[in-house]
């Protein structure tokens, strides 16, 4: 294949990682050990591997990029095993444009092509307008009318990132008392003498480093709930030409485009928080595409019409009680029963033993307490039916999060698994799939939708 | 004699590698002999059936299973035979469909054969 375009040269620095990889072991076992010799033999080795590296990724490079032809695009990767990937309009479900801010420095943009029956998405990097150009090419965009903007959705992270960060401020200053309460200023000595010692120091006294952990897990919350905030800032959803458009981001860049053809699955997912906030974040799965990292939107109660100008065939309905008799109360709780148990046994015996423990063991068993009682929850309203407007419905519950999945497509896939235990309640578990993999679970369904609950619309 | 043989061998395979790839060969093995024997007891817990434009897997006994998908679902079909299933007229086969992949052993060549020609059109659902 004769190559017409090239990708960005950011292409290349997937393999400089490896390079920088390969030269970081030596460097570091030369730095740990004080020996200035073997640090500069280190230097030289790995000014020769980035050399070696270098010449590799540009021809490589070289040798890659892609080509439109007619309606398909031709993708040729690699110099010595090349591969050639043709991909066409009905092929794709999805497409992602990310411009994290090293890339808008240097024009750059990471290109991500979710297809609608295989699982791993093509990811390239392009200069960006060429990637908006094959935007356009794979799913077209012809006028943009904003559906929803994200104002609640800073919101909620912003509110999540201030409470977030007093927690973490409040943690650390305690953490930092403490342990000055009980060492004084030879903490600080001993850490600059000899960072073992520390780590031993912190063993021998649990308290005093599980203070320190739960700090840095509030602080790597914090860090995680404010580059959502940076994600979230100007972002807006908008459908125009069949295709539902969700862009924005305040330092990273991004643009999500979706097939609404390719559209299988809209999950709502209602977090404690969430809870409080009264809103519930909505994911689409298209294909490969489920969008992880970002919700769509947040929905709101009585904000459908949002969700319906999306998805014209979305009808969301009031959450529903399940016929919970022969249900078995315990299929739902044992998980979160047994763990909290075992938690509040742990907090008895460290009030009696070591009782600076008792109040750091509060936060898990606070956590484990909410799940308890969302699975609580889920026994009375996990259910799947048949919903208007040619879906399927699913509410379920895991963890921290209620799920109310809706269900577009006709192709997928049921599975009724029994067990003695749940014969003698007359009750089964449900699982469905749809393409790529996704898997919903719905526990304790009657034994009677085996049959009844119809494939087809 | 010979089945003895083979399940001798195997248990001594994970006697002296005890590595969960040998489990592996040695249960596909089994549960090939076991189907090319004509053991039926095993295999007859396992029922594939074609019903309107559904495709229907029921596996299991005590913990058993209803696997349901619609035949449009269906992206390719695989027989695959052994000499000693070609003795008993059956084979393995595998469903490939858009989601996942069922492999069923001991079906009949027939029906396999039936379900081969079967128009999955790589999910052009109606």
């Amino acid at each position: 294949m004769k190559v017409v375009s090239r990708f960005h040269f950011f292409y290349s620095l997937q393999y400089i990682r490896y390079a920088f990889l390969l030269s970081v072991v030596p460097l570091i076992r030369a730095l740990l050990e004080f020996d200035l010799a073997a640090l500069w033999v280190a230097l030289v080795q790995d000014g020769f591997i980035f050399i070696a590296v270098m010449c590799f990724s540009v021809l490589q490079w070289a040798a890659s990029g892609y080509r439109y032809s007619g309606k398909r695009i031709l993708i040729q990767e690699g110099l010595l095993f090349r591969r050639q990937l043709a991909i066409s309009r009905p092929m794709v479900a999805a497409l992602e444009l990310r411009q994290p801010l090293y890339c808008r420095l240097f024009g750059a943009c990471q290109v991500k092509i979710y297809y609608k029956y295989r699982k791993k998405p093509v990811f390239i990097w392009l200069w960006y307008r060429e990637a908006t150009t094959m935007a356009q090419q794979l799913l077209p965009l012809k006028r943009q009318e904003t559906v929803f903007r994200a104002v609640g959705a800073e919101r909620l992270s912003f509110s999540v990132l201030s409470a977030n960060l007093v927690t973490t401020g409040v943690l650390v200053v305690v953490s930092a008392k403490r342990t000055t309460e009980l060492f004084g200023e030879e903490l600080n000595k001993l850490a600059l003498s000899n960072l073992e010692r520390v780590e031993k120091l912190i063993e021998q006294v649990l308290p005093v480093g599980l203070a320190w952990f739960a700090a840095l897990i509030f602080v790597l919350a914090s860090v995680a709930f404010f580059i959502s905030f940076l994600h979230t800032a100007g972002f807006f959803v908008c459908r125009n030409n069949g295709v539902i458009v969700a862009k924005g981001g305040l330092l990273t860049k991004t643009e999500r485009r979706i097939l609404a053809k390719a559209v299988t699955s809209c999950d709502i997912r209602t977090t404690p928080m969430g809870r409080l906030l009264r809103r519930s974040s909505v994911y689409l799965h298209a294909g490969g595409f489920s969008g992880k990292d970002l919700p769509l939107m947040v929905y709101r109660k009585g904000k459908e019409a949002q969700l319906q100008k999306l998805m014209p065939e979305f009808h969301i309905t009031p959450l529903q009680k399940a016929s919970f008799r022969g249900r078995s109360l315990l299929q739902f709780i044992w998980l979160s029963g047994s763990v909290l148990l075992l938690l509040l046994s742990m907090t008895a015996v460290s009030a009696w033993l070591i009782p600076e423990l008792s109040s750091l063991l509060s936060i898990p068993c606070m956590l484990v307490f909410i799940s308890l009682l969302v699975s609580l929850e889920g026994f009375f309203v996990e259910d799947v039916r048949r919903g208007e407007n040619r879906t399927l419905e699913l509410c379920y519950t895991q963890f921290l999060t209620r799920h109310r999945v809706y269900v577009f497509t006709s192709q997928m896939a049921f599975q009724f698994s029994h067990n003695p235990l749940l014969d003698v309640r007359k009750r089964c578990n449900f699982h469905l799939r749809v393409p790529c993999g996704l898997r919903f679970r719905v526990r304790c369904v009657p034994i009677e939708l085996k049959h009844s609950l119809s494939l087809i619309f | 004699m010979q089945l003895w043989a083979v399940v001798a061998c195997g248990v001594l395979c994970i006697v002296l590698f005890w590595q969960v790839w040998w489990i592996c060969i040695a249960m596909w093995a089994a549960s090939g002999f076991l189907a090319a024997f004509g053991i039926k007891k095993w295999a007859g817990n396992i029922c594939l059936e074609l019903s309107g434009i559904e495709l229907q897997l029921q596996t299991g006994k005590l913990f058993r299973s209803l696997r349901r998908q619609p035949i449009w679902n269906l992206t390719s079909v695989q027989i695959l035979q052994t000499p000693l299933l070609c003795r008993t007229k059956s084979c393995f086969l595998l469903l490939y469909s858009t989601h996942s992949v069922w492999v069923v052993p001991a079906v009949d060549l027939e029906q396999a054969e039936k379900l081969a020609l079967l128009p999955g059109n790589g999910g052009n659902a109606p």
